[in-house]
């Protein structure tokens, strides 16, 4: 009944409000239908004659409720709810624009054909089935994502896939639109960052979901990869550096290869390796010959059935310094093993070893120093003078001929200068020279002894552990069954400092060969500390390795042995004044942060000024990249700085002090136009169907797209929108209007009036 | 003169044992045969074992086994004392005596040869000897005097290094400064003309009046034979103990045999 009178139900009202949508027109007139209505009222009551006061009242009354009535009616009375009215639903399209969808292994075309065949504007099967129910919004993204209105604006160009960013810009871009979801099209190349985990996160919060469609196959048929290269950052010169590399093959299970390494075209090894199935691991020897920023490309020849050849090798720079390394010697009594090891890296123009020997209680002889100054006052006193060397070797120094505070100063000159330690064996090292209550015994990579065993000797044969078969320090060959064939006929040697257990998280390398009687000794092992390393060999003896009656004078073992270990003691320990670079295959518009570092004992006021770093781009235009001082890291200064155009950048960064150059340092990279895009390019379905999954979306590979559109949920979501409902025309208002009007007629009859 | 005094109050209380692998030509006489016997490493229990040099000699079969122990091992032992007493070198107390050709010669680096004048090496000797240096070994050669010694010492020689020159050191050589400072090379006379020379005998024997340090050298300009012509340490460190025997020789000899010491383990 309610709703027949009002025309809505009583809710409605409840809910709702009244207003009048009177024109401003209208509202002018209001004034003068109120005037109306007075003289109508003035009008009955002046009216003469037999009329009572009583009837013209009635009569007034009835004829202004019927006239405001009409006034109510005209001036357009409205209903005004907030009410839920459904929208259309949008669907945002992500298409990868990056380089590795043009790779040709999409059913014998490009992975990016699929693209121009399913969401082409007027053909596009895939984008007509989305639009029969939803609204679509087309992306591109790369590097970074654009909204486009036609797959033809795509021109997979760019050296990245940047899909965190990519869902994060859509999700702005429609924001305030019913979004049902998310479609990415993608060959899922693309690295799993924190920033996607973050949006993927949000994503599920929001509850939309993205759908992923994978392009491309899950496994290439034929194609072999240069998965990773890793080299050190550094190495000094004529040291045979071992790069760890990583090869992933599919369709050459069991074939011989030849990896080859070249700088700058000159090919420096011809290695044959032998693939398995699945990815592989190999450390290949390389030496260094030439100083300076080396190009080194390790890689396989084409096979002419490869899908994909541009993945056959990597490149990667390697700062090869000419630099002299500077080590000390200190011995705590006259000793052999100085005598050969210094022997041994003699001709070693990359190092100055200066050795400082206690010849008696209070009498020092100095050997190797470069200056008449060097090491005059014995040990050094001051971090200045101690951290101007690159390493320290320790040889039977008891603990009481350094004072606490050089004590202490060796473990800053570890952990905190970078450079490295190596504790040689003897009576008066280790336990049996009191180090166990020292600051140094945090730092060495071994447990000592409880208590120290001064008669202790103990002839034994080394034996290299797994680590060491390869190791830059203490591989003997080329190859591992080669290295351990030589370790096994080197003669034994005497270990004074009995040692059996390493630290957590130090690496055994050489150890003694396991008898029945007695766990094997530790014959050496390292750990990182701080930014340095500490190399525990406790054997006394090394020059038997040279000396021995079985060893052949043309045999090189010992020179290279020691070599070999001073090189990796010193290779990694950082220059006063470092440069890092944020990433490795860079492609062309990518950022990359780098990273200056001042060595602290460098810094010798509050007010020095940041280093200075300049960039010289391929063309040979250098630019000044501006260092901002990190908020939290003493003597770090970062930068962002952005490679637009492909070629080899160099990047110098030196350090003033007082108007003078102190400290400078370089570093090179290179930047392509694809970056990594042609590396991992198969299919990634576990990352595209981890992202459908995380976000209750789903996953489709290229045979199912056509399932896509009906398996997207419909979302009703809806807007909040005001509704206004016409009141005028209310069956009420009307019965009310002829009710007034048939009373006030009643009333007249009733009274006999006019 | 404090260290001459020092020394012989330490020689007068310290006289070391001979040890049982030890050879001494006064105890049975050792012969080449004997001395080629492999016996057992001692084990690198100290840093240094002062190795005197079992070669084979012309005069071998009259001088009870060979010119090459003359003053040993009273020698070898007094100059051991001096040099525990005076540096920190952890040496061995007592003699170590091996021939050339025995393959434990190598756990030994640093080799004492005296009387090369009447040295005859065999073959195997000319080869061992090479190889002991140019492995790393340090050669010192003592107690040899005039042209006929030094003329066979040098025909020796080039047998083991046809083609290596022996050179003069010069007074800045590391080897006169490596523990004490030598200014300059003193004759060291044998004990009969040491006590002569305190009544102003002459302290040379034959003609070799002018003592030298010479020096053999490597491809790599490293020291590798130690040369002293016209001298004889060893007696001076033998007869240190003898009130006769004059102080300063024995002095010097106990300083520069020091020296040969150090800069043979730091060089």
């Amino acid at each position: 009944m309610f709703e027949f009178l009002f025309k809505y139900p009583v809710e409605l009202f409840i809910e709702g409000s009244l207003i009048l949508a009177l024109p401003w027109w209208q509202l002018a007139l209001l004034p003068l239908g109120v005037l109306a209505l007075a003289y109508i009222a003035l009008g009955y009551f002046n009216l003469r004659g037999h009329t009572r006061v009583r009837d013209r009242v009635v009569i007034a009354l009835l004829r202004s409720l019927s006239l405001a009535l009409v006034i109510f009616s005209l001036s357009r009375p409205l209903l005004e709810v907030t009410s839920p009215i459904p929208q259309p639903n949008v669907v945002g399209i992500l298409l990868d624009n990056s380089i590795s969808m043009t790779l040709p292994d999409f059913a014998g075309t490009a992975r990016s054909d699929l693209i121009s065949q399913q969401l082409d504007a007027e053909t596009g099967s895939l984008l007509r089935s989305l639009q029969q129910r939803f609204e679509t919004r087309l992306f591109k993204f790369g590097a970074d994502t654009r909204a486009v209105a036609d797959v033809r604006e795509l021109d997979y160009g760019d050296g990245d896939s940047n899909l965190a960013r990519a869902l994060e810009f859509s999700r702005e871009t429609l924001k305030g639109e019913s979004l049902a979801g998310l479609v990415v099209i993608s060959d899922g190349a693309i690295s799993p960052t924190d920033a996607l985990d973050a949006q993927l996160l949000s994503l599920r919060a929001a509850q939309i979901p993205v759908y992923s469609i994978g392009v491309g196959q899950p496994q290439h048929r034929r194609d072999i990869e240069v998965s990773r290269v890793k080299l050190p950052r550094q190495v000094l010169k004529g040291s045979q550096v071992v790069a760890d590399i990583v090869v992933t093959q599919r369709g050459y299970d069991g074939q011989t290869l030849d990896l080859i390494v070249e700088d700058d075209s000159r090919i420096l090894r011809k290695q044959s390796l032998r693939l398995e199935p699945g990815v592989q691991a190999f450390k290949i020897p390389v030496a260094t010959e030439d100083a300076g920023a080396r190009r080194l490309k390790f890689y396989f020849a084409n096979k002419t059935d490869e899908q994909i050849t541009a993945n056959n090798g990597q490149q990667e720079i390697l700062s090869v310094s000419d630099d002299k390394m500077r080590i000390l010697y200190f011995e705590g009594e006259p000793r052999f093993e100085l005598k050969f090891v210094r022997r041994a890296v003699a001709d070693d123009k990359n190092f100055v070893v200066s050795g400082l020997i206690r010849t008696a209680d209070a009498k020092f002889y100095r050997v190797g120093v470069e200056s008449q100054q060097e090491l005059r006052n014995g040990f050094p006193i001051t971090r200045d003078e101690l951290f101007s060397y690159d390493a320290l070797i320790l040889g039977s120094v008891e603990i009481a001929l350094l004072s606490r505070e050089q004590q202490e100063m060796i473990v800053e000159f570890v952990s905190e200068r970078g450079g490295g330690l190596l504790m040689l064996g003897g009576r008066h090292a280790f336990a049996e020279g009191g180090y166990r209550e020292s600051p140094l015994q945090d730092i060495l990579p071994v447990v000592m002894a409880d208590q120290a065993h001064p008669e202790f000797s103990r002839e034994i044969k080394i034996q290299p552990t797994e680590a060491a078969w390869m190791h830059p320090a203490l591989a003997l060959a080329d190859n591992s069954e080669e290295s351990i064939a030589r370790w096994q006929t080197l003669p034994p040697l005497t270990i004074v400092n009995p040692i059996h257990q390493i630290k957590p998280g130090a690496t055994l390398l050489l150890t003694s060969s396991p008898t029945a009687q007695q766990d094997p000794f530790v014959a050496m092992a390292f750990q990182r500390y701080g930014r340095g390393k500490v190399v525990a060999f406790p054997v006394q003896n090394s020059w038997i390795w040279q000396m021995h009656n079985d060893i052949e004078l043309e045999d090189r073992t010992h020179e290279n042995l020691w070599r070999q270990l001073l090189r990796w003691l010193v290779e990694d320990v950082p220059p006063q004044l470092s440069l890092a670079l944020s990433t490795r295959g860079i492609h062309s518009g990518g950022a990359i942060r780098l990273r200056s570092e001042v060595l602290q004992h460098l810094i010798k006021t509050d007010a020095a000024p940041a280093p200075q770093a300049v960039l010289t781009a391929p063309d040979g235009l250098q630019q000044v990249q501006p260092l901002s001082r990190h908020p939290s890291l003493p003597g770090v200064y970062e930068a962002e700085i952005v490679a637009a155009e492909p070629g080899d950048y160099l990047l110098h960064v030196e350090f003033e002090q007082h108007g003078e150059v102190i400290r400078s340092d370089e570093s090179r990279f290179v930047v392509t136009r694809e970056g990594n895009e042609y590396f991992h390019s198969e299919m990634n379905e576990t990352l595209l169907r981890g992202i459908a999954t995380e976000t209750g979306g789903g996953f489709f590979t290229t045979d199912a797209v056509d399932e896509l559109a009906a398996s997207m949920r419909t979302h009703q979501r809806s807007a909040g929108a005001l509704v206004r409902h016409e009141l005028w025309d209310m069956p009420a208002i009307f019965l009310l209007l002829v009710f007034l009007l048939c009373a006030e007629w009643a009333y007249r009859r009733w009274r006999g009036l006019a | 003169m404090k260290l001459g005094v020092v020394l012989l109050l330490a020689l007068s209380v310290v006289y070391p044992p001979v040890p049982a692998f030890a050879q001494s030509k006064q105890s049975d006489g050792l012969s080449e045969s004997a001395a080629n016997t492999p016996r057992e490493i001692p084990g690198n229990a100290h840093e240094l074992y002062f190795t005197r040099g079992i070669y084979s000699g012309e005069f071998d079969d009259y001088d009870e086994g060979g010119r090459w122990a003359i003053d040993y091992p009273k020698a070898d032992h007094q100059f051991l004392v001096a040099l525990k007493r005076l540096s920190i070198v952890d040496a061995y107390g007592s003699d170590n005596a091996i021939a050339l050709t025995d393959p434990i010669l190598r756990h030994f680096p640093l080799l004492y040869i005296v009387e090369v004048g009447s040295m005859s090496l065999s073959d195997a000797e000319v080869l061992a000897l090479r190889n002991y240096l140019l492995a790393g070994g340090f050669l010192v050669i003592d107690d040899f005097w005039g042209s006929w010694a030094w003329e066979q010492f040098v025909s020796q020689m080039q047998r083991v290094f046809p083609d290596r020159a022996i050179v003069d050191l010069p007074a800045d050589h590391p080897v006169f400064h490596a523990f004490y400072n030598i200014d300059s090379v003193l004759q060291v006379p044998n004990v009969r003309q040491g006590s002569a020379a305190q009544q102003g005998g002459p302290t040379h024997e034959y003609d070799g009046i002018v003592p030298h340090v010479r020096g053999i050298f490597d491809d790599d300009g490293r020291l590798m034979v130690l040369i002293n012509w016209n001298t004889d340490l060893g007696d001076a460190w033998e007869w240190a103990d003898d009130p006769e025997y004059p102080l300063k020789f024995s002095t010097y000899a106990f300083e520069i045999g020091i020296n040969f010491v150090i800069y043979a383990m730091t060089h």
